[in-house]
């Protein structure tokens, strides 16, 4: 019996042997430093550093130094911000927007310019009386809603001339 | 979104699974076909569905009526596809790293969606296949879903070679697309990958295969391909047509390279770069050319669309010279090439009518990517028969490895250009090479210096030296026998050869001293420059001879500038800006298209179009004349609390009489390295004095003298009991809200965020820009991008004098790009914030009432 029992602990201690050298053998291989696995619930990366926060915003742009996270100070407050985008859209767009979606992808604070706002990182949909879509980004001021940048426009690969834009100066100056 | 990395101990275990059970698996389909047609599964049909290979043209011919065509015609009954194992309609995506030793598989990479209304995906049928009547919504979800998975695969496999390649070179060399790549993640369309972020929250495109929409269309906010209708006929939709589909992939394909640097393993820029923009530009006309090649290099044909865009609208294109569409003349020679700037407007359709349209302006890109690539196939000894598959695989790959290297360098919002290869990590350097700095990085990629046909051309050049070429510092590239003198004549023949130098010598943006060799372990690059011999079709012009269009004795009836106040007209135009992707931020509480009054004058409280008109003076064509009216470094500020400036003395229009400075700052450390707006800082409440300032001045009036001064200075001086609430540009939450961003020096005259940028196609010789293409245009009218757009404050009292220090470059110029005093190099990026690389155009205006 104890003899078995030694037989089984060699061959425990062998088979362990085997994996840790299968283990270090894949870890030699360039791109194997990673996880088997990862899911969108994991971080991909080896150890994930992620970007500085304040009240849980990731802050964009942050001037270089090793205090500049301490030392920021984030100008405005969050308000809403939301009535103040819908109506700058509805000045713009008017009775050509039938249907408008805003749709909030990621609260940021944003250091431009040596100002660091409080920011909303959003998704606008709009579709006109024709059932056609559009959608965009933009960056907009968390206190009243100011667009701050837009980017990702579609691209509009037209066959119909009446689809494009033209203008008709009605008069002229010198 | 999940990903799955496969290790070498896992394939092993597959491959021996697939080994054991691989005699159990019948090699041939021996699926029962009923009468009926359809097919009874026995497992062998498991995924899969009968596609059309291409579209009707091309398998049943140029006759095949777009009149309710029959699909069933067209299917390939012989041999099912594959279209996807999920039980969804969607499809996974595999992405090779190091030779196919780790993989990254994005699961669920595309969706082919029923609607955008509940963004569903169809359930797999009972039985199991993908088979759908033909005709069917279905059959075109899955027809859509098939083909777009074509794009990827054949897109990842390339990007996997340009990957390898690129991370093989030693470390010494300098090159774009990350080593971190595998842990970013950018190689889809994924904005970041910091676990608590929401950016792209879903990791796929969706594809909807018969959309709401007259047209295709690719929105990188989706990320989103739509593909429309033609209303002509009935039942014909633009997914009929494979190449299209392709097309748009390519744009996808496109935003994802722009954006490859723009994010690590845990983080990610804000914004993402794009390649053109809402008007006729040429970043937006490159973007077509790369996107047709996208075609081309998928299913092999040089011409894109006789089904979808030909027998729909007359608008197929070729892409290439040897097509018998093109007109006598246009042939493979080097004289018969689709030149720059000369076939800007050729539509092979109706080549007497000239038309302004990226997608024919892009055709010069398009044929030069597709004759590169023959080159290549001749040259470089990828196959043994140039006309062979692997030939054309290994040849696309090239230019795929070509387009990813500049276009990611193009993009790179991060602005640091390089990386720390030892690491394999982003570089820690608080030097910048690319792209000014991180916080301006966009506003630089996207407009200061924006991606033009010389900064593309010159930058997708330097990287043929590098990789296909070779140099002295590579080595032997992957064609040594494809040379940098043919590669100069390739592009010359198509115009392109619009730079002196390669401007691959790795200065910091802001420094010259500063370079790669400074901070990475890079070895020193040397400044490449052009072989001049190989320039005789690319012509390059003077920026001095660009001015705004004169009235003359001799022309009365010249214009100067045109303006579009009439209210419909502007009502309509905002709507449409709106529809393209650009929300403009007007100030609702003191202007607004109610005040438009049409009288052809700029009126307080006016929304308008301004078009400056421009002239060339020159003996050449000017092309690609691109009209800024951002904040630049103009002005010397003189006083930190209220932000108050002089104009800087720069050209002979303000002169130091008229309050010009020439000395201080417009002097020494012109222009400033940083760009930063002229706003208070909340926290010192003071403005900074090395600000780019807002273009418009205003005449004060002071006694006897007159002066150019701030519109802050003049709302004061002149009176105007104007509070920062009654100004343009200030928006508020509430009624005791600061708004932060706001800036005092264009309290009363503004050009609108997102309508601060001009763009003129061509100017010919001797000519303006009406002459040269809005008179023979078939509607006469301008477009969208060849206007700024203007709010003027309605507490202006008429007769105030603005003065709008424009900045005006064009794409074959020959000093708006090369520093003569550093051997032709190109300009820092930091230099774009002065005037050295343009010319001054002053837009004077009185308001009138």
């Amino acid at each position: 019996m104890i003899k078995r029992r030694n037989q089984l602990i060699l061959l425990s201690l062998i088979i362990l042997v085997v994996v840790i050298a299968v283990f270090l053998f894949e870890e030699q291989l360039p791109g194997n430093d990673e996880p088997a696995t990862a899911s969108s619930t994991q971080s991909s990366s080896t150890s994930p550093v992620g970007m500085p926060k304040i009240n849980g915003r990731r802050v964009m742009n942050l001037p270089p130094g090793k205090d500049a996270i301490t030392k920021l100070k984030v100008s405005n407050k969050v308000s809403d911000w939301q009535e103040g985008l819908e109506h700058s859209l509805k000045v713009q767009g008017g009775d050509a927007i039938k249907d408008l979606k805003i749709e909030n992808i990621e609260s940021l604070i944003w250091v431009q310019h040596g100002i660091a706002l409080n920011v909303e990182s959003l998704k606008i949909t709009i579709t006109n009386d024709k059932k056609e879509k559009t959608m965009f980004r933009a960056m907009v001021d968390s206190q009243n809603g100011k667009i701050l940048q837009t980017w990702d426009a579609p691209i509009f690969d037209e066959v119909s001339e009446e689809k494009r834009i033209k203008l008709h100066p009605v008069e002229v100056t010198d | 979104m999940n990903v799955v990395r496969k290790s070498l101990k896992t394939n092993f275990f597959i491959t021996a699974s697939l080994v054991l059970l691989s005699s159990c698996n019948p090699t041939t389909i021996k699926g029962k076909i009923a009468k009926s047609g359809v097919v009874s599964n026995d497992g062998t049909f498991d995924g899969k569905a009968y596609v059309y290979r291409d579209s009707p043209y091309i398998i049943a011919g140029p006759r095949f009526s777009p009149d309710s065509p029959d699909m069933s015609t067209i299917i390939d009954k012989r041999r099912p596809e594959l279209i996807t194992t999920n039980t969804q309609l969607t499809s996974n995506c595999t992405m090779d790293f190091f030779s196919g030793s780790t993989q990254t598989e994005i699961t669920e990479c595309v969706r082919s969606i029923t609607s955008t209304e509940n963004l569903q995906s169809l359930p797999r049928k009972e039985d199991r296949t993908w088979i759908f009547p033909p005709g069917s919504p279905e059959f075109y979800q899955v027809n859509a879903l098939y083909h777009l998975n074509q794009g990827i695969e054949s897109f990842f496999k390339k990007l996997s070679f340009a990957f390898d390649h690129v991370n093989s070179l030693p470390q010494t060399l300098p090159r774009s697309i990350p080593p971190y790549l595998m842990n970013s993640e950018m190689f889809w369309l994924k904005g970041v990958s910091n676990i608590d972020s929401k950016f792209f929250r879903n990791g796929y495109i969706n594809i909807q295969a018969q959309c709401d929409l007259q047209n295709a269309s690719w929105s990188p906010a989706g990320p989103e391909i739509c593909m429309g209708y033609f209303a002509a006929f009935k039942d014909f939709w633009l997914v009929q047509d494979p190449s299209v589909i392709q097309h748009e992939f390519g744009h996808a394909a496109v935003s994802i390279m722009m954006n490859l640097r723009n994010g690590t393993g845990s983080s990610a820029h804000a914004l993402r770069s794009n390649l053109g923009s809402f008007r006729f530009d040429e970043s937006g006309s490159i973007n077509e050319g790369i996107a047709d090649y996208f075609s081309y290099m998928i299913n092999r044909r040089t011409h894109i669309g006789e089904w979808a865009l030909g027998k729909g609208s007359a608008q197929s294109r070729p892409m290439t010279e040897a097509d018998p569409m093109h007109i006598e003349g246009i042939d493979v020679t080097s004289e018969g090439r689709l030149s720059y700037p000369q076939f800007l407007f050729y539509d092979p359709n109706s080549p007497t009518m000239p038309l302004e349209d990226i997608h024919y302006a892009g055709q010069i890109a398009g044929h030069y990517l597709v004759a590169l690539t023959e080159e290549f196939k001749n040259k470089c000894g990828i196959s043994t028969i140039p006309t062979s598959v692997e030939a054309h695989d290994g040849a696309t790959a090239y230019v795929v490895l070509l387009l990813a290297e500049t276009l990611s360098e193009i993009g790179d919002l991060n602005a640091k250009g390089i990386d720390d290869y030892f690491w394999g990590a982003p570089l820690l350097s608080t030097h910048n090479f690319n792209n000014l700095d991180p916080a301006n990085s966009y506003l630089w990629t996207q407009s200061i210096n924006q991606p033009t046909f010389r900064k593309v051309f010159q930058v997708f050049a330097k990287n043929i030296n590098r990789y296909i070429s070779g140099t002295a510092l590579t080595g032997p590239g992957l064609c040594p026998a494809f040379t940098k003198n043919d590669s100069e004549k390739l592009l010359d023949d198509y115009g392109l050869l619009l730079f002196k130098t390669y401007n691959d010598n790795g200065n910091s943006s802001k420094n010259r001293s500063v370079t790669f060799s400074s901070v990475a372990g890079i070895a020193p690059q040397p400044l490449t420059q052009v072989t001049e011999n190989n320039r005789r079709k690319s012509v390059l012009a003077s920026k001095e001879l660009i001015q705004l269009a004169k009235r003359t004795v001799a022309e009365p009836n010249t214009i100067g500038t045109y303006i579009v106040d009439g209210r419909s007209d502007m009502d309509g135009h905002l709507k449409a800006l709106l529809f393209k992707g650009l929300a403009v931020p007007l100030s609702t509480n003191v202007a607004s298209i109610d005040y438009n009054n049409q009288n052809g004058r700029i009126s307080p409280g006016e929304v308008v179009a301004v078009i400056p008109h421009l002239y060339n003076a020159s003996n050449s064509t000017m092309a690609g004349v691109q009209l800024l009216a951002t904040d630049w470094d103009h002005v010397d500020i003189t006083d930190d609390t209220t932000g108050n400036f002089k104009p800087c003395a720069i050209d002979t229009f303000t002169t130091v009489d008229e309050g010009a400075e020439a000395g201080r700052t417009c002097s020494t450390n012109y222009p400033d390295k940083d760009y930063k707006r002229l706003v208070r800082d909340p926290g010192t409440g003071k403005f900074p004095l090395d600000a780019a300032a807002p273009v418009c001045m205003v005449l004060l009036e002071e006694g006897t003298s007159t002066r150019w001064v701030s519109q802050s200075e003049f709302r004061k001086k002149q009176g105007l009991t104007l509070v920062d609430k009654d100004c343009l540009g200030y928006k508020t939450s509430g009624t005791t809200d600061t708004d932060f961003t706001f800036n005092p020096h264009e309290c009363l005259a503004r050009f609108l965020p997102g309508g601060t940028e001009a763009f003129f196609s061509v100017i010919y010789s001797q000519k303006n820009f009406h002459d040269s293409v809005i008179k023979d245009s078939p509607e006469k009218t301008f477009g969208a991008g060849n206007i700024l757009l203007m709010e003027v404050n309605k507490w202006i009292p008429p007769g105030t004098k603005f003065r709008c220090r424009l900045r005006a470059r064009f794409t074959n110029c020959t000093d708006c790009y090369h520093d003569t005093a550093q051997s032709n190099d190109d300009y820092l990026d930091s230099d774009y914030n002065g005037h050295k690389p343009y010319k001054i155009i002053n837009l004077d205006f009185d308001v009138n009432d």
